[in-house]
Order: C-alpha cells, then sequence, then structure tokens
C-alpha cells in the first residue's frame, strides 16, 4: 500500500508543477497583451488571466477527477493535458483565435477520448467491427479525391457545413483497429489488402507523410504480432524501395528530398519553411528568447507543423528536448500498457497507438530539425488542428481503456486469491 | 507596463519555465518508476496473474517429466522453441505448433498452425479444422506430438462444462490445511467415485472409479489427490484406457516446498471450479 500512496504522490507533485508551470506562463501572456494600457481596466484583454486561472483548473479535474469518473491511466491523462495545455499556450502566443479552437477541438477530444474507452472496454468481440471499418476507411480515405480540396500540395481536406476535416486522420484510428483484429487472428491477408489499398489512396492524394505512418504502424504490428524478423525486415526494404520509386517518379519528392539536403540553396522560395525553421531553434538557444518575445509567426505554418520550431524559439532547446521526453514518456507508458494486456488484441491495439504517436512525433520533429525530410503531418496534441487533435485523443482512448481493463484483470486476480485465503 | 519591462520579466522567467520544464519530466519518469515499482508488487503477491490453468504432463519425455505442470496464459503459443507461451520440448511438436485462446464460457480453444496436428479429447485438429467445436475444458486431455498433456483450470475460471463431474463424495473435514504434498495419498481416505458425464466426449479414459484429481465438495481436503492402486510412475506408456495414472513425487524436502504464496493453483473452493 505505501508503494501506491508513493505513486499517487510522484502524480500529485507532478500535477502541481504542471500546473504552476501554465499558470505563471499565462500570466506572463496577460502582462504581454496589456502592455502600454496603463491602469484603465476596461481597455484591459483579460483573456490571458482567465487562461491562468482556468487551464490549471482544467488540468486538475482532468487528472483529479475524470479518473473518478471513469476507468482511466493518471500518468497518460497528465502527460496529454500538459501537451495540450502547451498547444494552448503556444497557439495563444502566436494568434489567440487558434487557440479558442484549439480548447474546442480539446473539448471534442476529451469527450471522444471517453467513447473510445467505453468501445475497447464495452465490446466483447470485434469481428464484426474490424471487418465492417474497412469499407467504411475506404470510402472515408477515397471522399477527398471525389470532394476535397487541396491544401499545402496534398489534396487530403474535405469541408462541409464551414468546417474542414481530414479523413486520412481518422482512417488512423480503424486502420489500427482492423490491422490488430486480424493479425490477432492471424489473418494476414485482409490486413495486407486493407493496408495497401490505403496506402494507395493516400499516394493518390500525394498525402506521403501519412502513407508514411501507414505502413510503419502496419508492418511494426505485423512483427509484434508474428515475431518474425525477416519478414518484417523485408517490408521495411520494400518501402524502402517504394520511397527510391516515389523519388524518381514524382517531382514533389525529389524537391523534398532536394530542400532536406540543402534548403539555403533556395532559401526564399522552397527552402524558406525549412531555413525560417532552423533559424527560430537558433535562434532560440540553449533557454529560448522569452515568452511573448521573438517573432515566431514568421515562418510558414508555424501553428501546424512547425510548432515544435516555435517552442524551441520560444523556450529553448532544453526545453524542446523536455517536450520530447514527454513523448518519450508517453511512449513507454503505452508500450508498458500493451506488453501487461493479457489478449492479442488488446495487446496489439496498444501497441499500435503508441507507434502511432511515436512515429509520427519522429517523422515532425526529424522535419523540422532537417533530420529526415520534411512532410506534411503534425505533431500529435500539441499541433493546431481539430482533427489532428480529436484523432490524438482518441488514440489516448484506446490506451486508456486498455489499460483499464488490465487494471480490472489484476483487480481480479487478486480478488480471487484473497476469497481463496478467506 | 511598459515593453523594456515586460522583456526583463521574460527574459528572467525562461530560467524558471526551462526549470519547470525538467521538473516535469523528472516527475514523470518519476512516476513512472514508482508505478512500475507498485505493479511488480502486486504481481509478486499473484504470480499467477495472468493464467487461467496449467497443462499438467502426462506423457512426456525427458526435458518434460510426468507430472509437470505447464502454466496456461488467456491467449499463448505452445511449441518447442524458448520464445513460445508454452514450452514443450517433445518430438513431433514444432517450433510453434498451435495456438491457444480462453474464451469465456466457451474453454480453451486450440488451433493448430499451418502444417500442425493435435487432437483434443480423442479429436483430431489441425488448421483448417473448425476448432471451435471443440474447445478444451477443465480435465480436457490435450495429444500434441509425443506429449499427451490434462488441462486444470484454476479457480474462478469459466468455461462452460466440465470433462468430469463429481457427484457423491465422500464427507471430509475441511478444516485440514493445504500442503504442498499433493500428490500423496490423504491416509485414511477411500478412492473418489465420480460417475463420468453421459456426454464426456473422451469417455474411453475416464473409467468409473476415479483415482485422479477432484474437484472438493464443501466438506473434502482441499486437492485431496489419491494415489491409484496401479501406479504408474514416470516413464511408463500413456494408456487411454487405463485408469488415469498419477505420478509419485519425491518426498518433499523443506527446499523443494513451494514458497507461501497465494498461487490460484493450491486454492479450490465449492462451486468455483468446472
Amino acid at each position: 500500500m505505501s508503494k501506491k500512496k508513493a505513486s499517487l504522490k510522484a502524480g500529485k507533485r507532478l500535477c502541481g508543477t504542471v500546473r504552476l508551470f501554465f499558470f505563471l506562463a499565462f500570466l506572463l501572456l496577460f502582462c504581454r497583451d496589456n502592455i502600454g494600457k496603463g491602469w484603465s481596466f476596461a481597455e484591459w484583454n483579460w483573456n490571458g488571466l482567465i487562461l491562468a486561472g482556468a487551464v490549471p483548473v482544467m488540468i486538475t479535474l482532468g487528472v483529479s477527477l475524470l479518473p473518478r469518473l471513469f476507468p482511466a491511466d493518471r500518468l497518460l491523462l497528465s502527460l496529454t493535458n500538459f501537451l495540450c495545455a502547451l498547444s494552448v499556450l503556444i497557439l495563444y502566443d502566436t494568434k489567440p483565435v487558434y487557440a479558442r479552437h484549439q480548447v474546442i477541438a480539446y473539448g471534442i477530444g476529451l469527450v471522444a477520448m471517453v467513447i473510445c474507452i467505453y468501445l475497447i472496454r464495452g465490446i466483447r468481440s470485434w469481428r464484426f467491427p474490424a471487418i465492417a471499418l474497412m469499407p467504411l476507411s475506404l470510402l472515408l480515405l477515397a471522399l477527398p479525391l471525389l470532394i476535397g480540396e487541396e491544401k499545402n500540395g496534398a489534396r487530403n481536406w474535405i469541408s462541409f457545413a464551414g468546417a474542414s476535416m481530414q479523413p486520412s486522420e481518422l482512417v488512423k484510428l480503424s486502420l489500427i483497429l482492423s490491422v490488430s483484429w486480424f493479425m490477432s487472428r492471424r489473418k494476414m491477408l485482409p490486413c495486407f489488402l486493407f493496408t495497401a489499398a490505403c496506402l494507395g489512396l493516400l499516394m493518390l492524394q500525394k498525402d506521403l507523410g501519412t502513407a508514411l505512418l501507414y505502413f510503419g504502424v502496419a508492418l511494426l504490428l505485423y512483427w509484434a504480432s508474428s515475431g518474425n524478423t525477416a519478414v518484417t525486415l523485408l517490408g521495411a526494404a520494400a518501402g524502402g524501395g517504394a520511397a527510391v520509386l516515389g523519388y524518381r517518379l514524382f517531382a514533389h519528392v525529389r524537391l523534398r528530398v532536394a530542400v532536406w539536403r540543402n534548403p539555403w540553396s533556395d532559401y526564399d522560395n522552397s527552402g524558406y519553411q525549412l531555413v525560417q525553421s532552423l533559424m527560430a531553434i537558433a535562434s532560440g538557444g540553449i533557454l529560448g528568447v522569452g515568452l511573448g518575445l521573438g517573432s515566431p509567426t514568421t515562418i510558414p505554418v508555424f501553428e501546424s507543423d512547425f510548432i515544435f520550431s516555435v517552442i524551441c524559439e520560444q523556450f529553448g532547446v532544453i526545453f524542446g528536448l523536455c517536450v520530447l521526453m514527454m513523448y518519450v514518456a508517453l511512449i513507454w507508458r503505452g508500450t508498458v500498457i500493451a506488453m501487461a494486456a493479457r489478449g492479442s488484441f488488446h495487446a496489439l491495439t496498444a501497441m499500435g497507438c503508441t507507434v502511432l504517436i511515436g512515429l509520427q512525433t519522429f517523422v515532425i520533429i526529424g522535419g523540422v530539425i532537417k533530420l529526415i525530410p520534411l512532410t506534411g503531418v503534425t505533431l500529435p496534441f500539441v499541433s493546431y488542428g481539430g482533427t489532428s487533435l480529436v484523432s490524438s485523443m482518441c488514440l489516448i482512448g484506446l490506451l486508456q481503456g486498455v489499460a483499464s481493463l488490465n487494471e480490472d484483470d489484476l483487480e481480479e486476480d487478486a480478488g480471487i486469491a484473497s476469497d481463496g485465503l478467506d | 507596463m511598459t515593453r523594456e519591462v515586460y522583456e526583463v520579466i521574460a527574459l528572467a522567467a525562461r530560467y524558471l519555465f526551462v526549470f519547470l520544464g525538467v521538473v516535469i519530466v523528472l516527475r514523470s519518469f518519476l512516476w513512472l518508476r514508482k508505478d512500475r515499482a507498485e505493479k511488480h508488487r502486486r504481481l509478486r503477491a499473484l504470480p499467477d496473474a495472468g493464467m487461467i490453468g496449467e497443462l499438467v504432463v502426462l506423457r512426456g519425455s525427458g526435458d518434460l517429466p510426468e507430472g509437470m505442470s505447464v502454466p496456461v496464459p488467456r491467449e499463448g503459443v505452445l511449441g518447442f522453441v524458448r520464445g513460445c507461451d508454452m514450452v514443450i520440448p517433445c518430438s513431433g511438436v514444432r517450433k510453434r505448433h498451435l495456438d491457444l485462446r480462453f474464451e469465456d464460457g466457451n474453454g480453451l480453444l486450440v488451433i493448430p498452425r499451418s502444417g500442425c496436428e493435435a487432437s483434443v479429447d480423442g479429436h483430431l485438429l489441425n488448421c483448417r479444422s473448425r476448432f471451435s467445436e471443440h474447445p478444451m475444458v477443465h480435465g480436457s486431455v490435450l495429444e500434441v506430438g509425443d506429449a499427451v498433456l490434462r488441462l486444470r483450470l484454476f479457480s474462478g475460471i469459466s468455461a462452460g462444462r466440465s470433462a468430469v463431474r463429481m457427484e457423491d463424495t465422500p464427507p471430509v473435514p475441511v478444516q485440514q490445511a493445504f500442503t504442498p504434498d499433493m500428490y500423496r495419498p490423504v491416509s485414511g481416505m477411500p478412492p473418489v467415485t465420480v460417475q463420468a458425464p453421459d456426454a464426456a466426449p473422451y469417455s474411453g479414459a475416464v473409467p468409473q472409479t476415479f483415482n485422479g484429481p477432484v474437484m472438493p465438495g464443501p466438506d473434502m481436503v482441499p486437492y485431496p489427490e489419491a494415489v491409484p492402486q496401479t501406479c504408474t510412475g514416470p516413464g511408463a506408456p500413456y494408456e487411454p484406457d487405463a485408469p488415469y495414472a498419477q505420478p509419485v513425487p519425491a518426498a518433499s524436502s523443506p527446499e523443494s516446498d513451494p514458497p507461501k504464496r497465494s498461487r490460484r493453483s493450491d486454492r479450490w473452493k465449492e462451486g468455483r471450479s468446472e
């Protein structure tokens, strides 16, 4: 029992530190918003102060109250809430209207997360849902090709009722669920066909970053379910071959690779985005330029793909590494949950969610710091984007569901053990 | 506030934010570590956590002696190699021979892999068989390669029906505590007579007088394993029509006594096992 108390105490300390961080950060932005306004309170912008109070309260409610209402992993919730609150902070710092949208998306994401938790806990047999999700996902993925609009070189958005969404972000979830179910039953052919169809549709949309994620997740899930390293390496080699073929066939791929190799050769055109990102990170240095200072908005698409560069510019490289370590902690926790799952479907689902978050984080941060060619994926939980945030929260919901099932199983074992000793 | 004052405050606050960021990371990993320690403590108290029962070897080979128990998880792979969940080092067993999957209320499904065969209570199964029609339940016998294994489900695990049924068990004081000498006959106890069910799939191997593992009733000693009149020791060939044979283990010594932990296999309760 003392170890359990120690664990709860560690959780409370973490949440206390997170609350303090965001309270001080939003308070600072409140001061920035009211520079030169004197003592006329009517003219003051109170949003920063409201957020300085509301965000810590939301974090407290999220970590303390929510687990009382439904089974939840507190550590996962804490890490997720930190990253989501960081997103709101950075967006409020750069473009406050985005912060409002992000808060609304967070609320929707929270509801979606709870739904996913109860889906995992409630559905006993995933046979029908796994099969039904496949044609629905392919239809959803084909919609942008039929009625979609092109944004940033990729035709992967659809708009309706004034709102736009990216179907590939939602199809991620069905990919994980369907592939996990079929692989848990050792039926590889449907997985292969479904993944190949998704990849084909994504290539047609020129959404190469998402295609890379889908391929990586499917390959790693295959390796986790079968243990066949030789075939997995063969698959990875095939993926590499496809990448080389894509480079030879598609001009935009060649452009991306050229920019990655030397963004300075065309710094005011195709390399502008990457150059601005690197300069922002460099100008931030170790400690950053200071919250509310600097010029983060000069980076194109700063709110989405390059939000990590904004974080490094404002808070410094050390803080950027801290954010990276938060993702590592999230992935670690997800892996622990996957390994503790009793059923292969749940284990593969948890593994798939974890791998997807990890791979997506690596791809975007690697692209932003010029480690790998840049792709158009978002940083989970932090990047601006309703669909991206909701789908990331759904991934956490699936992880939470599996974690709660693990906890139920352990408690059942403990209950049986204690009954026997009576 | 002027811009210059704000800049000074923001520059000074950088150190605080970086410090808080580092503290948040350290506390996250500390929480991870404490959670892991707490989980290990819980699992140490539950050595059978995740297991639904065990496969008792009725006939094996040198590395798989008779009487040995192989724990059975809810889902797992049975095979020859070490990476399998249930390692059966016997001839005729492939590297990954079959998959076992437990379904509540149905039983343990045996799903042979491609090119592999197994027999459940006399029914031959291969990768194309309808494995859901022949689930293993408590007492079922699995033949894989040269190995013959009997499934024992732990208390609290529901598998629908049982291969053997308890009836008219003689009253025995239940106060006698469990001892690790589970294979030794309880002195003065008559062999337990069990009537095999009419629909028992393996009726050929279940004799009328059944001197095997029994489900204790409320007045029985927990898990009394009576040694049959003709006791077959290790190495004797398995005879499907012979009375169920129990190996006679060596006398227990203090070193071989199992640790005093709450193992499911140590405890039985009326109505919990099937």
